[in-house]
């Protein structure tokens, strides 16, 4: 079973997407599900961003599709993440520091991590790689080390694996074990798999595309030409997040 | 799944390295790894230097044409000097069909020496798009009408450009390595045509598993895949290859 941690809704880059046109692309590279996030809530922050994904999008195709919240830190990101939730068509969180111009040390996050770690909810989050970038700077490693100090039941997902700086960033979290790595990139370098399961293990190496920017074809050709063994793929194309999930 | 499964035709990859890459240790450089690799559906490798490209060209080069010489499957790729005002013999390389050349930087190329021997015989140069402009490609490519210019290292940041490049140009061409645009094949096929399309991998660096995962599910005619996948490079390197 194929489990895409990280795809949006929305357009890009002057594309017309949907749902219909996603399902297409997963069908064409067998994933069975993806954890979706609302571009509209990452970029613009709008009220109705998660309530028009769970509409559009997870509701119509509940089998395909899982709901992360994307809540806009500086407009009650706790209250946003509960009504989530008790939708019944999110499992998980995503923010975006950089877009939201929040930096993941900020308490804004507080009452968002307190409920993922209550619930045990995946929380995803964007990481940049270039130190004088803006993505960077707003999700330091240092953050994500503090928070999943904090948040011990926390399942704390770095999106993108620190880009370029995916090395520093896969040796800093070997003894976290809260922490798991999200693949998604778009550069297939070989080596990146490879060390991150040398380094933390299978167990928390997670599948990502970001579709529809990028095309899945860069994540799982990466896991399947890596010389890992057949379990260690399976595990990162989609057991370990079912796993997650409990499903 | 799949990674490639056209059972009746062998790829073309445009875009290798033989050799290691700073901070990496990842070298292409023996017969049994380039056999493994030509084992994943491909008839021949063009390969680079990447002492060439980092270090020094001619003895860079002079090691790429050595070692691809007795080995037919293995095309050289010459890297153009940094120093553009480093002229050495190409004739030194005159056993071997050289029609590939690859420039390190772009924007001080014009009235290049090199380019009139490469317009000479009709040859290739790939141009690492990170390294030129939209005015600097457009220029050269008119100004060299029988050289191709194959532009690596694109990616959907630059695609607005590149898109003009290739519609308003015909000796303008892709490869695909860096591309990684969600059904990016498929889009660049319905807007420029595939006969611009060229396949490549920048293997070592790259997987080569995730552009050929990519080509193999491509939603695009079988006619269109084979010109991406081998039609187009045989062609401007002037014929049948095999």
């Amino acid at each position: 079973m194929i489990v895409d941690a990280h795809i949006h809704s929305g357009d890009f880059l002057g594309r017309k997407w949907n749902a219909e046109k996603l399902i297409k692309v997963m069908d064409k590279y067998k994933i069975d599900k993806a954890f979706i996030s609302s571009e509209e809530a990452i970029v613009y922050g709008n009220d109705d961003a998660n309530k028009n994904l769970k509409e559009n999008y997870i509701k119509p195709y509940e089998k395909r599709f899982i709901g992360y919240c994307v809540p806009n830190p500086y407009n009650s990101p706790g209250h946003e993440v509960e009504k989530c939730i008790e939708s019944g068509y999110f499992q998980g969180i995503k923010l975006h520091p950089w877009y939201h111009k929040c930096p993941l040390s900020s308490s804004n996050y507080d009452s968002v991590f307190e409920i993922a770690n209550q619930r045990s909810l995946p929380v995803l989050v964007h990481s940049g790689g270039t130190l004088n970038m803006p993505d960077f700077q707003y999700a330091l490693p240092e953050m994500f080390l503090n928070v999943a100090e904090r948040y011990k039941d926390l399942v704390l997902i770095i999106g993108h694996m620190g880009l370029e700086r995916w090395r520093e960033v896969t040796e800093l979290v070997i003894d976290y074990d809260n922490i798991f790595l999200d693949i998604t990139m778009s550069m297939p370098e070989k080596a990146r798999v490879e060390f991150a399961v040398e380094k933390v293990g299978a167990e928390r190496v997670l599948l990502g595309t970001d579709m529809p920017l990028i095309d899945p074809a860069v994540s799982i050709g990466l896991v399947l030409g890596s010389s890992l063994s057949t379990e260690d793929k399976e595990k990162i194309l989609g057991a370990n997040l079912m796993r997650i999930l409990e499903y | 799944m799949d990674i490639f499964n056209q059972e009746d035709f062998k790829l073309i990859d445009l875009n290798c390295y033989y050799g290691c890459w700073p901070d990496r240790t990842m070298p292409l450089t023996e017969t049994k790894k380039i056999n493994d690799y030509l084992e994943k559906g491909f008839s021949h490798i063009c390969l680079a230097s990447t002492r060439a490209l980092f270090l020094n060209s001619y003895s860079g080069n002079n090691e790429i044409y050595s070692f691809t010489s007795d080995n037919s499957n293995l095309l050289p790729v010459v890297v153009m000097p940094h120093n553009l005002e480093e002229i050495y013999d190409l004739k030194l390389f005159k056993d071997k069909w050289l029609k590939i050349f690859r420039t390190v930087s772009i924007n001080n190329l014009v009235g290049h020496k090199w380019l009139s021997y490469i317009a000479e015989i009709e040859g290739n140069v790939i141009v690492p798009y990170s390294m030129g402009s939209y005015n600097s490609v457009s220029s050269l490519a008119k100004q060299h009408k029988k050289i191709s210019f194959v532009l690596t290292s694109v990616n959907y940041p630059q695609l607005p450009e590149v898109l003009a490049l290739l519609a308003n140009l015909e000796n303008v061409y892709i490869e695909i390595s860096c591309f990684q645009l969600c059904n990016g094949i498929e889009y660049l096929c319905k807007n420029i045509g595939p006969e611009k399309i060229l396949l490549g991998s920048n293997y070592p660096v790259y997987t080569p598993e995730s552009v050929l995962l990519k080509f193999n599910e491509a939603d695009i005619s079988y006619k269109s895949k084979r010109m991406i996948g081998r039609g187009n490079i045989e062609r401007l390197l002037g014929g049948n290859l095999l």
